[in-house]
């Protein structure tokens, strides 16, 4: 106590079960173990690339640990492999590579657990012939797989376009040992009132970039700003595929819905009872995507463009709805400075009605399948399907519609960039219009109708609102609050058949935004 | 799916009379709308917030047309888009849509009902065939009456929605036709209208419903004819048959008896009906048709003018006896479906 103080070997002694003893013991033990493994990492790096340009092939690869997964599925992810090691001419850098992205292969579907170790060697039977240094050395890859538990149950909250939803879903993963997956979720939400799904989807030859969709569903949906609630039950075929060099993405889909509008609110108008009941949509949908955008959820560069076309009940496809519906959708971001960056989106649509199969004629349109523009995260600054025509307290919803913002996002003071914390100023506008006649002609081709109900659309001024406020882009969903004010609408507030428009505050949860 | 959506004669409306109609669905939305002005008031913005929103939006644009109606999208017609719905009393009834624009009597009883009524009272209207989802009340029939105009304006209001529980206190208020005098608080037009209610109600639900052959070749293809899909048809029928079963009240088997039974019950209800007629020209020998006789009318027009195959031609056998009764009908058919 007296002598030595702290040097003392009984302090020492004593001090060394004490909890930051054995935190620094056990910190000092981690760095010298991470410096080993670091060590024996760069080792083995410089072995390789040392040897980088040795010709190798390989004389097998094999996966263990994949008791569930089919080998016919396993032969074609790894196929592309063996087929580069036998045209010859394959290094050891190439060899890694290939492997990488066979392994890559692996984890994309979901049905290994992600970290994927594998083990090089050389087969027993090999020995190295120092006659011939350059003959290519035969290699034995082994993958090691650990797969995840066939079924996973969840359940959980989530957050869609102008809606929240709680959901419970149980998941079949690798359900015939080809990564084919069935979902079956159950979800209730504040838009979507009740939503059951079973989907069965497929890669199609163990591709990662297309797939086969099946799917089954039984949702209904409350339409307020319509004053319905719209049931629909069906079937949706979908086959998807992408082109990851140029951005692509496609899907080609068939439905098969029957719909039901009903549960009217009491207030509800003219146009939206003659359209209540049931209809039978039976439509081949295609979708394009090309996107570039850096990030979709708060893009600060890159340009999307969509494009989406719809025939219903045209020839062979009967249901009792015909029309070809087509929708363009194109956004652009790019950085100004400092973080400030600019967006602006532009879209369009056009509901051209089509003569059912074994019809006379063409019917109109209805209000399940026309557009309804204006909300929270559409054109802001108006209520939910704001634009366009209305009856009572209706959006009726329009056969053709333009669409299109323009919008500046400052950084957050104090916030960094990756905070996805921003201020936003934007204009953004719309104009949607039901199929007309044109004036002074009693009969009209429906191609006549939609011609002057395009020029309308185009030449007249739109529905136009602006505002600030703040967005806050989480992974999940992009949040807004803005303050908006309309500037041009149609219709003064309370006028019958006038559009809907919000004043003040709005408050926007999505996905997908204007 | 709720039973709603099966499309059944209206659940019996006549103990609701013309003139003794009940206002406490009306009363119940003046709460309603003296509560939210109430609230309205309560919260005011502040001065600037008010000011400021009055100034916007600054350009106020002519609103856009609604969309059209199948009727004005046909190219065959030139009519007015506004005259159309604005303008016209619109009856929505079970119909297919080439009766409908011929206003032929509907094929259900509850809709062929009102629609007699409407015509008796010299209402004008046109139908348009519909289903019970579009129905305030979950079942056809309902009527869009004519929008009146705005004074000092070409514009008019946003019509109104009758439901058929205030079917008949709108035809007093607008019906231009003689008034039917006949007293409806009496135990005798009680006691006819329970008869048509649930005797012959029920003959007719058997008939149609309950019998396959007239079940398949007229129920299910005119309630479905806007979805004639399969298997989309086959889930309506088979909703709209169960609905008529629960309300037959045998939800196990229908034996042969049952029906039987029913067919008997409906056969001395007409007996009594024609009794009850004897050889006036309308009920309760009232100088015009009224609502009792458009209720007859409902059942026997479409007994006597279907083809029902199988038991419902018992049905019909058991009407005919009563020359009186196929009269009756024959008179309200030239007179008003001429």
């Amino acid at each position: 106590m007296a002598v030595g103080g702290s040097d003392d070997v009984f302090d020492i002694l004593k001090n060394a079960g004490s909890p930051d003893a054995v935190a620094a013991q056990q910190a000092s033990r981690k760095a010298r173990d991470e410096e080993a493994a670091l060590k024996v990492q760069r080792r083995a790096a410089e072995t390789i690339y040392e040897h980088s340009t040795q010709p190798v092939y390989f004389d097998s690869i094999t996966v263990l640990g994949a008791q569930k997964t089919s080998r016919t599925f396993l032969e074609k992810i790894i196929k592309p492999t063996l087929d580069k090691s036998d045209q010859g001419g394959f290094t050891l850098k190439e060899a890694l590579r290939e492997l990488n992205k066979t392994i890559n292969g692996l984890q994309h579907f979901d049905i290994f657990h992600p970290n994927i170790p594998f083990y090089l060697d050389t087969p027993p039977s090999y020995s190295f012939d120092p006659a011939n240094p350059n003959a290519p050395v035969p290699l034995t890859a082994i993958i090691n797989v650990k797969e995840r538990s066939r079924l996973l149950l969840k359940s959980g909250t989530d957050l869609g376009n102008t809606e929240g939803s709680a959901y419970g879903q149980a998941t079949f993963r690798n359900l015939f040992g080809g990564a084919e997956s069935l979902n079956i979720t159950a979800s209730a939400g504040t838009r979507t009132r009740s939503a059951y799904d079973a989907t069965f989807t497929t890669p199609i030859n163990a591709s990662p970039f297309s797939l086969i969709e099946l799917k089954g569903l039984s949702t209904a949906r409350d339409n307020s700003h319509s004053s319905h609630t719209e049931l629909s039950k069906g079937f949706v075929g979908t086959v998807r595929w992408a082109t990851p060099s140029h951005y692509l993405k496609q899907s080609i889909s068939y439905e098969g819905l029957w719909r039901t509008i009903t549960s009217l609110h009491e207030d509800a108008s003219p146009t939206v009872r003659r359209d209540a009941g049931d209809s039978v949509k039976s439509a081949v949908t295609h979708i394009i995507t090309r996107d570039t955008r850096d990030n979709p959820i708060l893009p600060s560069s890159g340009t999307l463009l969509r494009l989406r076309n719809s025939i219903a009940g045209f020839g062979p496809l009967k249901g009792t709805v015909g029309h070809w519906k087509s929708e363009v959708e194109s956004a652009l971001a790019f950085s100004l400075f400092k973080g400030v960056s600019v967006s602006s989106s532009v879209r369009g649509g056009i509901l051209y009605p089509l003569t059912l199969g074994g019809g006379v004629g063409p019917r109109p349109s209805t209000v399940a399948d026309r557009f309804h523009i204006g909300g929270a995260n559409d054109v802001r600054g108006f209520q939910t399907g704001g634009l366009g025509p209305h009856s009572g307290k209706d959006s009726l919803g329009g056969d053709a519609y333009v669409a299109g913002s323009l919008g500046m996002l400052f950084p957050f003071p104090r916030a960094g960039a990756d905070s996805g914390l921003r201020f936003q100023a934007f204009v953004n506008g719309g104009r949607v219009l039901a199929l007309e006649k044109p004036p002074g002609s009693g009969k009209a081709s429906v191609g006549e109708e939609v011609r002057y109900t395009v020029s309308r659309l185009l030449s007249e001024a739109p529905s136009l609102a602006a505002g600030v406020g703040i967005v806050y882009g989480h992974p999940v969903a992009r949040f807004e609050l803005n303050f908006c004010l309309p500037l041009g609408v149609r219709g003064a507030y309370g006028e019958e058949g006038a559009e809907k428009a919000r004043k003040g505050l709005q408050f926007g949860v999505g996905i997908e935004f204007l | 799916m709720a039973s709603t959506s099966a499309p059944l004669p209206s659940p019996p409306q006549s103990s609701r009379t013309p003139r003794a109609s009940s206002s406490s669905p009306a009363a119940a939305r003046t709460q309603i709308s003296t509560d939210t002005t109430a609230r309205g008031t309560s919260f005011r913005p502040p001065r600037f917030i008010r000011v400021l929103f009055d100034r916007f939006p600054i350009y106020i644009y002519p609103t856009d047309p609604v969309p059209m109606t199948a009727r004005e999208f046909q190219t065959t017609l030139s009519k007015q888009p506004k005259d159309d719905i604005y303008g016209t009393n619109t009856l929505y009834v079970f119909s297919l849509p080439g009766d409908a624009q011929n206003c032929a009597p509907s094929f259900n009883p509850g809709c062929l009902k009102w629609q007699t009524y409407l015509k008796i009272r010299g209402v004008g209207f046109c139908i348009e065939s519909s289903s019970n989802h579009a129905s305030p009340t979950g079942s056809l029939p309902f009527l869009i009456a004519e929008a009146a105009p705005i004074a000092g304006s070409s514009e008019r209001h946003l019509p109104k929605t009758i439901p058929v529980s205030k079917l008949a206190q709108w035809v007093e208020d607008n019906a231009p036709g003689s008034v039917n005098q006949t007293n409806p608080d009496t135990p005798d037009y009680r006691a006819f209208t329970s008869l048509i209610d649930t005797s012959i109600r029920q003959a007719w639900l058997y008939a149609l419903y309950i019998d396959s052959t007239n079940f398949k070749a007229q129920t299910k293809p005119r309630y479905t004819y806007s979805t004639p899909i399969w298997p989309v048809n086959y889930f309506l029928g088979l909703q709209m048959r169960q609905a008529a079963l629960d309300n037959l009240k045998i939800n196990t088997e229908v034996s042969k008896i049952t029906g039987r039974m029913i067919y008997l019950r409906a056969k001395e209800a007409w007996a009594a009906l024609g009794a009850l007629l004897g050889g006036q020209k309308w009920f309760f020998g009232a100088q015009d048709a009224g609502i009792f006789d458009a209720s007859v009318f409902a059942y026997t027009h479409l007994i006597l003018n279907q083809d029902l195959e199988g038991s419902g031609q018992d049905l019909r056998a058991g009407l005919e006896t009563h020359a009186n009764l196929v009269n009756h009908e024959r008179r309200i058919r030239s007179t008003w479906f001429g």
